[in-house]
């Protein structure tokens, strides 16, 4: 299994910016869309989210709460990922949770693209896995056409349980939100993959 | 790694301590509980995981808690001790932000009253400190201050002033000078002005008191030899002794006056000045009257003698031998056994001057006479009447001691001689003398006109006048001006008022005449050119010719014009080649009619005025219409009255050649004859016209259709048809047969006659 970030180019800097604010790569259907390529995420401080700032810090009203089922208030930074199934086999049950996070500061969550039918990634209607070379949906070659708008409800997840196809890909978001308690010089979270 | 607030800032929690049961651990992992599962979670060895990583800032921390405060005390003049007992138990601190010195000795040491900040009653953090000042004791001094020269109550002021006291005793010191008494003595003073003492120190001075006065005693008419033991008792001294000389032997060596006199207030040791009186003087005797022998004897009873004994003429015999004046009067004093000097009368040789001026030529001889002495009289002339035959002055002057018998030189005033005038007229003025006695003056006589030219610019008066009596002086005159008349300016003028103005000028008008080339060119009688020009001088009785303007003349010009009498189309007045149309008026036919001759008896079968006639029909057309007749007739008395109107006051005018023109219709044969016929006098057309009524008077041959045909009317035809007003026909012959060529018609017709007249321009 593999977890990958995106890019709006092949081969590109990771999307270091809330996706809703990328322009548009273009319209079909009368539908605006982003192209996004993965890639890998980087492992440096405020390499995928950026550094929080004290004046978004205190513009939180609402702080993340672990008993709130609704933290939208608190969310400041929203990034797509991708999960892929980087072999040939079928894996039948695949959980993509927060494996650990220091809680302090920032907290992270992980949401599906599409629960029981409904569009979780927050401004995305479609996700369309797509390939350079057909049949081929390897890394190198697979590409994604996120189709929006829509205004979906956000039913927050904090892990994902799916089951994926040889070469398999399946989106998500990783959302931070805020605790509003005090400064992490380096906070962070493990987004992992569990299968059996 | 975390940030903690730790109350003022964020500081780095590098680790947290665990107690894992038995010891505080570092860096220990600890699991949390989220919503799905507690963290971290295991992962399996097949699967992978990705670390994200990010920063976030800290929140704004909240503001530190208020701190607990307390009212500061009042700490004035409290000892450092006190300020411990008191600010320690508030968790005040102080500091000491300064010293203030003071003269107070129980306040050294001490807070400075109201120096504390903050200030008693206001609240101060726990914690805090009061800052305070102490005060510095210091032994006060003072400058004392200059009281040399003043008064004793200002000297003590000051020094009082100056936080010092005013010693005992003081010394005073005598003076006379009432601007110092009662004052500081200078420079006495101890410790001396502007030295700096221990504020309480004594100053000691001197000043100034009354010195006493002594009283002057009287020591007039006490002997002199007294004087000093009278003063010397009273502390005065004999001062500057004065004689006075007295011709009284008793008042010798007795005390005249002395100064200052008795009873004065002196200052002590004062001198006392004194008169003394001694008898050196003796009284002169009267002298004058006595013979010198006497006089001699009356000067040495006086303990005097003879001076100098000189000698005054007299011309007083009686007089002679005896003493006329004295040096020094009689009763008058003087030093003893001086000599009196005096005069004694003697016969005169001289003689004084005496006064001769202002007195009349006959008193001055009368006085030269009674003088002894002879006169010398020369005359000065003036012209002051009251002065004539006085005495103008005389030498030698009044007073003057001459011998006698001398000649006087004496100044009459007498009047100036006059001399003849001599006549200067005629001449040309000069300058410099004319003769002995007179000269040329200026000329400021009025001049005086004259025709004769020789004599401009010569000498017409003088003054004074010639061969009057006159002293000698200049002669004024004024001379002959050009007094011919200037002739004016009478271009334009009327005759009568340019020969008037030639006429008073003393010259003659010659008038001739002029005739205008144009009417408007002058006004009549009047100047049209002058001879002389304006401004020429002439003789009097010299002719000046003037040339008038007749009045001008009309001349007669014949005008012309031509009448167009016709239908509306044609009537009109033409004049200098201008056409007024006149339509519907004076100038129209009165009528035109048509008639078929040989039909009946001469049927009228058109009846109109001045209209376009049409289908007027002439000659033989057909056996059904047999021969036809145009006709028409103008009213010669609207036109004549027509034409008046139109010529300059309605002049007489002459009627030439009268045309008949008429447009041929087409219709018939080219060649036609007709005939122009007078018909009836009739004002209206006739109900018939037949061949009978025709008169055939005026032929016209060769009418082709479409001619316009200009018939000059033969006398008769002009006399009926214009200058009478009867009708006009047009028709074939009387005896035309019907075969001849005359049938055709006639599309209009008019007259056009001539006219001329006269008129004066």
């Amino acid at each position: 299994m593999k977890i990958y970030g995106v890019s709006t180019t092949r081969g590109g800097a990771i999307t270091n910016n809330n996706y809703t604010n990328i322009a548009a790569t273009g319209q079909d259907n009368g539908l605006n869309y982003h192209y996004w390529y993965p890639v890998a995420i980087p492992t440096g401080t405020n390499s995928l989210f950026t550094g929080i700032t004290t004046s978004q810090v205190d513009a939180i009203v609402t702080p993340y709460s672990i008993t709130n089922a609704d933290n939208t208030a608190a969310l400041v930074q929203e990034r797509m990922i991708l999960i892929h199934n980087d072999s040939a086999q079928t894996k039948n049950n695949v959980k993509v949770l927060i494996s650990d996070q220091q809680l302090t500061g920032g907290v992270a969550e992980i949401t599906p693209w599409n629960l029981a039918g409904t569009e979780e990634i927050q401004g995305y209607s479609s996700i369309e896995v797509l390939t350079t070379m057909p049949t081929d949906y390897r890394v190198d070659k697979a590409y994604f056409k996120a189709n929006f708008p829509t205004n979906g409800p956000v039913e927050t997840s904090k892990q994902i349980s799916i089951s994926m196809a040889p070469w398999g890909w399946y989106a998500a978001a990783l959302r931070l939100y805020v605790v509003k308690d005090q400064a992490v010089e380096e906070d962070f979270c493990v987004i992992a993959t569990e299968t059996s | 790694m975390q940030k903690v607030w730790d109350g003022s800032n964020w500081v780095t929690q590098n680790a947290l301590k665990v107690w894992n049961g038995s010891a505080w651990v570092t860096n220990a992992k600890l699991k949390a509980r989220t919503s799905i599962s507690w963290l971290p979670t295991a992962v399996s060895d097949g699967d992978i995981s990705q670390v994200v990583k990010w920063s976030i800032e800290a929140p704004t921390p909240p503001p530190p808690p208020p701190p607990v405060t307390h009212i500061v005390p009042d700490l004035d003049l409290k000892t450092t001790t006190e300020l411990n007992d008191i600010l320690t138990p508030l968790n005040f601190g102080y500091t000491i932000a300064g010293y203030e010195t003071t003269s107070i000795l129980n306040r050294d040491d001490k807070v400075v009253i109201d120096s504390q900040i903050p200030a008693a009653g206001e609240a101060l953090a726990e914690g805090s400190s009061v800052s305070v000042k102490l005060y510095n004791f210091v032994q006060p001094t003072t400058i004392v201050p200059n009281v040399g020269g003043l008064l004793k109550s200002a000297a003590d002021s000051a020094i009082v002033a100056a936080n010092l006291v005013v010693g005992s005793p003081l010394d005073t010191v005598e003076t006379y000078d009432g601007t110092l008494v009662g004052k500081v003595v200078i420079g006495s003073q101890y410790p001396a002005a502007g030295t700096e003492w221990d504020q309480g120190t004594s100053v000691v001075y001197d000043y100034y008191v009354q010195k006493p006065y002594v009283t002057v005693p009287n020591l007039v008419n006490t002997d002199e030899d007294n004087i000093y033991t009278t003063l010397s008792p009273l502390n005065l001294s004999v001062g500057t002794r004065t004689t006075v000389a007295t011709a009284n032997a008793a008042l010798d060596g007795l005390i005249k006056s002395t100064t200052p006199v008795a009873g004065t207030q002196v200052q002590t040791n004062s001198s006392v000045n004194y008169e003394v009186y001694t008898n050196t003087l003796s009284t002169v005797p009267s002298l004058v009257g006595l013979t010198q022998a006497q006089a001699d004897a009356a000067l040495q009873n006086a303990n005097l003698y003879s001076g100098t004994v000189s000698n005054i003429e007299t011309t007083v015999v009686a007089n002679e031998g005896k003493v006329a004046t004295q040096a020094v009067a009689a009763g008058q004093t003087v030093n003893k056994f001086s000599g009196i000097n005096y005069a004694v009368y003697v016969p005169n040789t001289t003689i004084a001057v005496p006064q001769f001026v202002g007195l009349t030529f006959q008193q001055a001889s009368d006085a030269l006479t009674t003088a002894e002495l002879s006169g010398n009289p020369t005359l000065f002339y003036t012209n002051d009447a009251n002065l004539y035959l006085k005495v103008k002055s005389q030498s030698p002057a009044a007073g003057t001691i001459v011998n006698i018998n001398s000649v006087i030189n004496i100044e009459i005033y007498a009047p100036y001689p006059t001399y003849t005038v001599p006549s200067i007229i005629g001449q040309t003025p000069s300058s410099g003398a004319i003769n002995t006695n007179f000269t040329w003056g200026s000329n400021t006589l009025a001049s005086t006109s004259t025709q004769t030219t020789s004599d401009f610019g010569k000498v017409a008066s003088q003054s004074p006048m010639a061969n009057s009596q006159a002293q000698a002086q200049a002669i004024n005159y004024g001379i002959y001006v050009d007094g011919r008349p200037t002739v004016g300016s009478y271009v334009g003028q009327a005759r009568t008022t340019a020969v008037t103005s030639i006429q008073n000028l003393g010259l003659n008008a010659s008038v001739t005449y002029q005739n205008q080339s144009y009417n408007g060119q002058a006004t009549a009688d009047t100047v049209a050119s002058q001879s002389p020009a304006s401004g020429t001088k002439l003789t009097s009785g010299s002719t000046v010719s003037i040339v008038v303007w007749n009045a001008y003349v009309p001349q007669p010009v014949t005008r012309y014009a031509t009448v167009y009498v016709g239908d509306n189309a044609f009537s009109g007045y033409m004049k200098n080649g201008v056409n007024t149309s006149y339509t519907g008026g004076l100038l129209d036919f009165s009528w035109q009619a048509q008639y078929k001759l040989l039909n009946g008896a001469g049927t009228r079968v058109q009846n109109i005025g001045y209209q376009r006639m049409s289908g007027a029909y002439v000659g033989y057309a057909s056996a059904t219409n047999g021969k036809q007749a145009y006709t028409c007739r103008i009213n010669p008395t609207n036109i004549d009255s027509y034409i008046k109107s139109n010529i300059t006051n309605n002049a007489a005018y002459t009627v030439g050649t009268v045309d008949f023109v008429f447009s041929v219709g087409n219709d018939g044969n080219n060649g036609k004859l007709w005939y122009l016929d007078w018909m009836g006098n009739s004002t209206s057309s006739p109900t018939t016209y037949t061949d009978g009524n025709r008169t055939n008077t005026q032929a016209v041959s060769g009418i082709n259709n479409g001619d316009t045909m200009s018939i000059t009317l033969n006398s008769t035809m002009k006399t009926y048809s214009w200058t009478n007003g009867y009708g006009l026909g047009v028709a074939a012959g009387v005896t035309a047969s019907n075969a001849s060529v005359t049938y055709g018609s006639i599309n209009w017709a008019y007259f056009a006659a001539q006219i001329s007249w006269t008129e004066y321009v």
